[in-house]
């Protein structure tokens, strides 16, 4: 966790670079690989490691109720073969379903 | 108008991160700032993909945790993030940013591209949020596009073609090309077998069955055991393609065996897709009625398969504009917004693909600063020694104007060869792009000359897709064979070029007609494996001097190596 949280404060000042300005291009310049980058790339390694750890446990303990779920509310509606797969479909052209990203 | 994608400038093949400087790029042309925009538009709803992402960790527990994993750290990253990344990139307004779902924004880059008032519209590629194709009518007076119909993941056209180019040995999403190249040396032997993996009803609509396919559940490997039971050991990649026709090359009976087995695959997959396209295509004519088709979608990169359609759907004309694929999705989605969502009125047709960034001789002649490169001012004389160059079998790197919207070189960033020769298309593929040998090249022919040269009609306002090589065509009798290295099986992925569309390499054409009797050269794209095309001039000589390029052209500079 600790790792992660460096990674998190290290990675901060990159986020405000808007595309074109002068800041952008310097911070997009190759960094020098002092201890500091060293010590960052390796928090950063740390971190992966933990959060994939971490995917393990949600994925056993929290998802598997929800697909045990599914899977049962799914076999209950059973899908047959039909003579196409066509779907029939609605869209909404407005500024509302636009703006949402769903 | 500008148009180019991020892998141009970022120099990372298929580059998805954010498009930092091809937005850029994009302001600059246009003279203007990030604040200056109306609407910044993506052309995806992102939450309905997550939507599909966490159905099918759920349907698929517990063989879907690859999928699971990598799907949540690529999510957590980037994905759920689009936009606020936007916000915070161009420091516009949120009210500003819309969303428009993948399918329409594909739907909208074809039909408000095109020159139809009215047409009906398909669809087709790998999976847009949920859905994998839709059919549809588009027009221009009220501006709209209406979407009928969808098939929905998994069962997808494109998502079975990328199935078996993985299966061949090739990377998704980027060697579906070399499926269609590899077709044509096998024979369609494994329909049968095809039909018990994805069943085509009589409308186009495919199903597949979900036991043969892992992408539904793995980010690793889009095929399962049961497709190896059915079709044998998937392809080595590096296993080198030796068939038993001349072309390929000679080897070993036993290797010349196992890899017309897979051309034969490649075969019945290509014949399977044309199959499926044609019915789906025949089908919204005759629904429809509509006389004119926009196609969009990564599918329609399929060129063999849109000269089917073509020819035997109904369609009288067919439009497909050239970055067809995921990348014409920002197109697309900004024509939907300011045609549908604003209504204002079509002006606009998409007639030829040089929308990307040009460079002008300064900027060429410092990146050529100290090579010893030639300045030719005369530009009869810069053709007229092209040509000689052509005719004395060297191999042309041709850097001129903006680069090509799209995945294909169309004239501005492409190699030139004479395509007479016999040895010319081993010595592009293995001396120049270092690429697999049996990969076709394509011809360019003027507009006018292509029905006295190719099986095709003399009117080429129906043959729309050829101005950007996105029809197969067959040579005419006693053509093809003046023109080996372009003549693919008896076939020519074809771009008909007008004068006004591109006039310097028009003119390059015309001479080396006028000069051979022949008005063909071979056009491939500026690269080299693995890397994308060409952008600027630094990228351009660079390939230049690690390929086996014999001259370069940028502008009005002459490079050739012999000079260096």
């Amino acid at each position: 966790m600790v790792g992660c949280f460096v990674a998190m404060v290290s990675d901060k000042g990159n986020r405000r670079a808007l595309a074109g300005t002068r800041e952008f291009e310097e911070w997009n310049k190759p960094a020098e690989a002092g201890p500091w980058k060293r010590w960052l790339a390796f928090s950063r390694a740390v971190a992966d490691y933990e959060f994939r750890l971490l995917l393990v446990a949600c994925y056993l303990v929290v998802v598997a109720p929800f697909a045990i779920a599914f899977r049962l509310r799914r076999a209950e509606q059973a899908e047959g073969a039909g003579s196409s797969a066509w779907i029939p479909r609605t869209d909404s052209p407005t500024f509302d379903a636009a703006r949402r990203p769903f | 108008m500008a148009a180019a994608q991020e892998e141009r400038f970022s120099r990372v093949k298929q580059d998805s991160s954010f498009p930092r400087q091809a937005i850029r790029f994009c302001l600059a042309q246009a003279g203007i700032a990030p604040e200056d925009l109306e609407f910044v538009v993506l052309h995806e709803k992102p939450l309905l993909k997550l939507e599909r992402f966490l159905t099918s960790t759920l349907r698929y527990w517990p063989k879907a945790w690859s999928l699971f994993q990598e799907g949540t750290i690529s999510w957590m990253k980037q994905k759920l993030w689009i936009r606020a990344k936007i916000l915070e990139e161009l420091g516009i307004a949120r009210h500003r940013v819309l969303f428009v779902e993948h399918h329409i924004a594909h739907a909208a880059s074809s039909f408000f591209s095109s020159p139809f008032e009215s047409a009906a519209v398909l669809t087709v590629d790998g999976v847009g949020e949920w859905a994998t194709a839709t059919l549809g009518t588009a027009t221009s007076s009220p501006s709209a596009i209406h979407l009928s119909h969808e098939m929905r993941f998994p069962d997808s056209v494109g998502l079975l073609y990328s199935t078996f180019t993985a299966f061949l040995g090739f990377e998704v999403n980027e060697g579906e090309y070399k499926v269609m190249g590899m077709a044509p040396y096998g024979e369609p032997r494994y329909m049968g077998e095809l039909d018990k993996v994805a069943h085509v009803y009589d409308d186009g609509s495919v199903r597949l069955d979900p036991s043969f396919f892992s992408f539904q559940y793995s980010s690793r490997r889009s095929f399962s055991g049961r497709l190896i039971d059915k079709f044998g050991a998937p392809r080595d990649p590096h296993l080198e393609f030796v068939t038993g026709r001349a072309d390929t090359g000679d080897g070993p009976e036993e290797l010349k065996k196992r890899n017309q087995h897979y051309a034969d695959i490649a075969a019945s997959v290509q014949r399977f897709t044309e199959h499926a396209l044609l019915k789906m295509a025949t089908h919204l004519q005759r629904t429809t009625g509509a006389e004119n088709l926009c196609v969009a979608g990564g599918v329609a990169l399929n060129s063999v398969a849109n000269m089917h359609i073509l020819r035997n759907s109904g369609f009288k004309r067919i439009f497909i504009q050239p970055a067809a694929g995921d990348a014409g999705g920002a197109l697309g989605a900004a024509q939907y917004a300011w045609h549908v969502l604003l209504g204002k009125q079509r002006s606009f047709v998409l007639e030829h693909a040089y929308w990307g960034r040009s460079y002008e001789n300064g900027e060429i002649a410092s990146a050529l600063a100290e090579s010893g490169a030639e300045y030719i001012s005369d530009e009869s004389k810069l053709i007229e020694r092209t040509v000689d160059d052509l005719m004395k079998g060297k191999v042309i790197g041709w850097f001129q104007g903006r680069f090509e919207w799209g995945p294909r070189a169309l004239g501005n960033r492409s190699i030139l060869a004479d395509p007479r020769r016999n040895d010319m298309k081993q010595i592009v593929n293995s001396k120049i792009k270092f690429r697999e040998p049996f990969r076709p090249f394509a011809p360019v022919v003027p507009e006018v000359c292509m029905s006295s040269l190719f099986d095709m009609p003399a009117d080429t306002e129906t043959q729309h897709p050829a101005r950007f090589m996105l029809l197969v065509v067959p040579w005419k009798d006693g053509v093809g064979e003046q023109v080996p290295a372009v003549n693919h099986l008896g076939t020519g992925r074809l771009q008909g070029l007008r004068p006004e569309w591109n006039p310097r390499y028009y003119g390059l054409l015309e001479t080396f007609g006028q000069a051979t009797g022949i008005p063909v050269l071979l056009n491939t794209s500026f690269n080299v494996r693995g890397e994308p095309i060409v952008a600027s001039p630094q990228d351009a000589l660079r390939t230049f001097h690690k390929s086996g390029l014999d001259v370069l052209l940028m502008g009005n500079y002459r490079l050739a190596k012999g000079s260096i």
